[in-house]
């Protein structure tokens, strides 16, 4: 039995007992993509033979971004059946005595992911998928962060600065996992310490990897919003500042998330949450960004060379990513220099 | 030795790519040696200029070291430049010049932000056109076609 088939049905028995009736596994397969968990979609008969269609997702024994599944459950929790889209959830087990690993069960959500380096991948429902996108983070940012089902996301209970904690947590990880030293995005690391941002009007809960790639359409309609596993409560500018990050547009700069135009997308989100962007705070959460998304590379690096993880993708995001956020934080940093000496 | 290395390279993975992979059964199979075959691909590519950038590296970031020492106070981080300055590296392996090139880029860190203490932007914005150009060294976004991921 290989060892796709041996979880079909280490899972099929745990999933039985679960619902108290008998099932089978119809299909089971890998999805690929995602270092942070082990992802896999089933499809699995009652006795009637009536198929129910799921997605399995379990802990890698070493992950690209060590989260804990809580979270990312904890967020689909909070959102079902409200404007923002998320998959049914079923069942989280946060041992490995059940299935030799923690994992979360959600209804498989029919629609498509793509990559988030495809500039093409939305065509032709831009324009209908950008007004949804830019929409639901509003949405996001006006939940409320009491909501019990939130009551162990991280952050909740920091009365500091988001931009402290996130940054710091951020450091930590790049001094952790780093093999090489990179000058530029050191000096990233020093400018976001001497010139913090301002503290935004309220916190509220942040997604944490909100971009193309991490959501789901059919058509021109945006089906779900995956990937919590990052979520936290924070500054609203963050999500707004990583999605709009050029390297998710980095053939067309002014369309994040290769939907709409960056200036529409956030006339939508103010409207939306009744927030004003503040530009030099939304300046400091781009170079955060960065930074944030350097320290991911660093540690998905780090998995590769030390050989816990040698799953390819960690290879391409060291090299291709951290390379585009190496080069947007040049960007910054010398329009910066720039304008200081005029 | 001949063929190239990459000249190698570049065939095993154009090899493993066309008639390899389309034997595989499983979506996730077929992605995983997919992703593999792009970055060896990108390797083969790069693997010529790599040990000549890395020299280049080392010396660019030297001798902005050696000109910015005038401007830096404190004793250690000079005596630091100066050890680096004597240093005669053994043979020019991509690990030798790998290791010096990292000492350098500490270094480097450290002069940075002493002069940015110090706000000296004549010697800071010659560091940021060596970074500049270091980085293209490394630069493979523009390849990012050759890859398909779904990250």
């Amino acid at each position: 039995m290989n060892n796709e088939a041996q979880l079909g049905e280490e899972f099929i028995k745990y999933y039985s007992d679960l619902n108290q009736e008998p099932f089978s596994v119809g299909s089971i397969s890998r999805i690929f993509g995602g270092a942070s968990r082990e992802t896999y979609r089933l499809s699995v008969l009652n006795k009637d033979l009536v198929e129910t269609r799921l997605i399995y997702r379990r802990s890698q024994p070493s992950a690209l971004i060590e989260t804990d599944q809580l979270t990312e459950y904890s967020a689909y929790m909070a959102f079902q059946n409200s404007e923002v889209p998320v998959p049914k959830t079923i069942a989280i087990e946060e041992s490995a005595d059940s299935l030799g690993a923690p994992f979360i069960i959600m209804e498989e959500l029919v629609g498509e992911a793509a990559s988030p380096f495809d500039q093409e991948a939305y065509s032709p429902y831009e324009e209908e998928l950008g007004h949804q996108f830019w929409n639901i983070l509003g949405e996001i940012v006006i939940k409320d962060t009491k909501d019990p089902n939130l009551s162990s996301i991280p952050g909740r209970e920091f009365e500091g600065p988001s931009w402290k904690r996130e940054l710091d947590h951020w450091v930590e990880v790049i001094r952790q996992d780093s093999f090489s030293v990179e000058p530029i995005l050191e000096a990233a690391i020093r400018e976001l310490y001497r010139n913090p941002p301002k503290d935004p009007i309220k916190k509220c809960l942040v997604h944490g990897d909100y971009r193309n790639g991490n959501f789901l359409s059919k058509d021109g309609s945006l089906v779900g919003i995956l990937d919590w596993e990052m979520a936290h409560i924070g500054d609203p500018l963050e999500d707004l500042a990583w999605a709009t990050s050029p390297i998710w547009c980095w053939k067309d700069h002014n369309r994040p998330s290769y939907l709409i135009q960056k200036e529409k997308a956030f006339k939508i989100w103010q409207e939306k949450t009744q927030i004003k962007i503040e530009k030099e705070s939304l300046a400091w959460w781009d170079l955060f960004a960065c930074v944030k998304g350097l320290a991911i590379w660093v540690s998905a690096g780090n998995e590769f060379i030390s050989g816990s993880n040698t799953d390819p993708i960690n290879l391409f995001s060291a090299w291709i990513p951290g390379d585009i956020h190496l080069e947007i934080i040049l960007e910054i940093l010398e329009e910066k220099l720039i304008k200081n000496e005029t | 030795m001949k063929p190239d290395i990459n000249t190698a390279l570049m065939l095993c993975a154009q090899e493993i790519g066309t008639l390899f992979l389309p034997l595989l059964e499983k979506n996730y199979d077929q992605s995983r040696l997919g992703s593999w075959t792009g970055l060896m691909l990108l390797s083969s590519l790069q693997i010529d200029g790599a040990a000549d950038n890395l020299n280049k590296q080392n010396k660019m970031m030297m001798e902005w070291l050696k000109k910015s020492k005038k401007s830096i106070q404190s004793k250690t981080l000079i005596q630091k430049i100066k050890e680096c300055e004597s240093l005669k590296l053994p043979d020019i392996k991509i690990s030798t010049l790998d290791n010096f090139n990292q000492k350098l880029r500490q270094i480097f860190v450290e002069a940075q932000e002493v002069l940015e203490e110090s706000k000296d932007s004549e010697h800071l914005k010659e560091s940021w056109i060596i970074l500049r150009e270091m980085h293209g060294h490394r630069k493979v976004s523009h390849m990012l076609d050759l890859l398909k991921s779904d990250s």
